[in-house]
């Protein structure tokens, strides 16, 4: 029975155990025993199943297979030059020896094509995760069977215990952890499961999961009570945060709490001990810095040494007047790309600073040509950019242009069609008034034909003419009308 | 200790025998259908064809399914909303669904409780035909019906020789009909 409070403790073992335990049935975390073990075969229980592997990133539909509608596994291609996982095609020429697209017919036992090695490729290249519950592992394709089958501590494998059958993850199949499938019930709420289940159990679903600590009175995680009575409850026995400036109480939490902030006697000098840990820290830090560019500035000057000695080598009695720093040699320094930012950071035969002033010369104007090199290229940038602005300019002003008269053409349009609305219906309106009776209605349906013609303003010009003529003719209709009445 | 070690192997190696029977446990059928399921619901949630919809039926089963198809226009069916029922086998898409209207219709190669005469849903099946492809050969059945092998004969009849009939006969036919 493991203690109470830890149920996790009893199921993670910590990783040497795996040291003792036989190697033929308990996987260890090193990859070369692990690949023995799985030559004997029994790893790894259940296949992987492509079929159910989540892909990280979107993939492409041309890499899908046509009947299982996932990322190919394993394809083939038919005569016919249709793609499909193996074992999706041989699934399927079981029910009809055709293909599943065209329905050509395929002979199972040799018609297959290779594939190109490019699909091959871009199959494995694919990002997946591991299937297994609880592991995050992201691989490329190509890595995932044998993350699956060798390494993933949450892949099933057998129970360590002989005598059982059942299935267990990876990292709890030890036998220093015995059977994990012993059925247990939970001391908290007494439901009856197996070993292995008891943590997760605790954590999600156990109905007395909480319980009220018995000093705050705070609902607490039953397995978590011990963590909680030791590290937050009020009511805790604690020390002072002043522990380590001499302050000797020790009391219950939320005492200890009221003691620090109404001012316990030691806080000045406690609060003293932590500026002066932080300055220590400070410090060192500084003299770590400063010594590494001692370090650094002491390699400097070996280097300018060397290079020194071997200018003396050469040049001999020349060496004096060039190694004053009033030397001119500065000019004849040729600006070179490659010229090292730190002299002793490369090999010495990139230039020949003969002194500081010197070198710093040489940057400077290394930077000036550079500055002036941005400028010109600045110059050059704005120059385009105004040309282009200035095509775009012109483009959208003359699609404007066009718009404009566009939008007069069919203001004109509208003026036109409004004004023969406005005579028909005045027209009519005369009518109406001089005949009463039959004609009412006639213009009661003109009205509504208007209506009509009003709710779709003229979307294009053929309805407009349509419309037009309309018009047009309900007007020599409505003016005759009108003459016979006269 | 290693004679304890090596009694444990061997009463292993006779438990293993019995473990390994099977050799290596494949994935069931039933399986492999919900998870081509899962996918095609993606898809058709994520571009889902004009006219047609799918979605797996209430109660939670993956293998059973209602869809709806809106009559094309320029047909006797134009503005009319078609409720259909997929019953999937677990050997899907090995195998083809079951469909059925559930809204009364009026066509040649439908008949009077809904089962359809289509060749894609039977012999002409093939794995590689999905939901949507299924909807939209329904769909377009309903344009053009297949009048040489019908199920509704006096419907057959009619497409031809007097369609005015024919769609009188498919809007008295025609009933919205409620979930369950």
């Amino acid at each position: 029975m493991p203690p109470p409070n830890t149920p996790e403790e009893g199921l993670t073992a910590p990783a040497t155990q795996s040291v003792y335990a036989d190697p033929f049935r308990a996987p260890s975390p090193h990859p070369s025993s692990a690949i023995a073990h799985a030559s004997q075969g029994e790893s790894c229980i259940q296949e992987l199943d492509y079929q159910s592997i989540e892909y990280i990133e979107p993939v492409d539909d041309t890499l899908l297979c046509p009947v299982c509608k996932t990322p190919f596994h394993s394809p083939i291609t038919t005569p016919c030059g249709h793609t499909f996982c193996a074992g999706c095609i041989n699934r399927a020429l079981e029910t009809q020896p055709t293909c599943p697209i065209d329905r050509q017919p395929i002979n199972k036992t040799r018609d297959y094509h290779r594939l190109p090695l490019i699909i091959k490729d871009q199959l494995d290249r694919l990002k997946v995760k591991c299937p297994n519950k609880g592991c995050d592992h992201v691989c490329p394709r190509e890595h995932l069977e044998g993350h699956y089958e060798r390494r993933c501590d949450f892949t099933l494998v057998r129970c360590p215990e002989p005598n059982c059958s059942r299935l267990i993850a990876r990292r709890d199949a030890t036998p220093a952890k015995g059977c994990l499938h012993r059925n247990v019930a939970c001391e908290f709420c007494h439901k009856s499961m197996i070993f292995a289940e008891l943590d997760a159990h605790y954590d999600h679903d156990c109905d007395g999961a909480t319980t009220k600590c018995p000093g705050c009175e705070t609902d607490v995680p039953r397995h978590r009570l011990g963590k909680h009575q030791s590290e937050d409850c009020a009511e805790g026995q604690t020390q002072c945060r002043w522990q380590a400036a001499g302050c000797v109480a020790v009391d219950k939490r939320w005492v200890i709490e009221a003691h620090q902030s109404s001012g316990c006697p030691f806080e000045v000098v406690g609060r003293l001990l932590e500026q002066r840990a932080e300055d220590r820290k400070i410090i060192d830090d500084l003299t770590r810095r400063l010594s590494s560019l001692e370090a650094a500035r002491a390699r400097r000057r070996d280097v300018r040494e060397r290079r020194t000695t071997e200018m003396a080598l050469i040049n001999g009695a020349a060496l004096p007047s060039l190694m004053s720093p009033a030397s001119t040699d500065v000019p004849d320094l040729t600006l070179n790309d490659n010229m090292p930012i730190f002299p002793g950071a490369t090999a010495a035969d990139n230039g020949m600073w003969s002194s500081p002033e010197n070198y710093m010369l040489a940057q400077f104007e290394r930077f000036e040509t550079q500055m002036e090199e941005l400028r010109k290229q600045t110059r050059d940038m704005e120059a385009r950019q105004s040309i282009n602005t200035l095509q775009h300019t012109t483009l959208v002003n003359e699609q404007m242009g066009e718009l404009a008269s566009r939008v007069g053409v069919l203001n004109m349009h509208t003026t036109w069609l409004m004004n023969m609305q406005r005579q028909s219906h005045a027209q009519q309106r005369a009518g109406g008034s001089n005949a009463g009776g039959p004609p009412n209605s006639s213009g009661m349906s003109h009205s509504s034909d208007t209506s009509v013609s009003a709710a779709r303003p003229g979307s294009s010009s053929d309805s407009g003419t349509t419309r037009y003529q309309g018009g047009s003719r309900r007007n020599s209709d409505g003016r005759g009308e009108t003459l016979t009445r006269l | 200790m290693s004679f304890a070690q090596d009694s444990q192997n061997s009463a292993l190696g006779s438990v293993q025998a019995n473990k390994l029977g099977g050799a290596r446990k494949v994935v069931e059928p039933g399986q492999n259908a919900a998870k081509r399921l899962q996918t095609e619901l993606m898809q058709l949630m994520t571009s889902p064809a004009p006219g047609v919809s799918a979605f797996p039926s209430a109660d939670g089963n993956l293998l059973s399914w209602r869809a709806t198809i809106e009559g094309p226009d320029d047909t006797p069916y134009s503005g009319l909303t078609f409720k259909l029922s997929f019953e999937f086998p677990a050997n899907y898409p090995y195998a083809p669904p079951t469909v059925l209207f559930q809204t009364p219709i009026y066509h040649p190669n439908v008949d009077f409780s809904g089962r359809i005469c289509l060749d894609i849903l039977k012999d002409k099946w093939t794995p590689a035909y999905n939901i949507q492809t299924v909807l939209l050969s329904l769909q377009s059945l309903l344009g053009e019906p297949n009048n040489a092998s019908p199920l509704n004969g006096e419907a057959a009849e009619l497409w031809d020789k007097d369609p005015t009939l024919f769609k009188t006969k498919v809007m008295d036919r025609h009933k919205d009909v409620e979930d369950e």
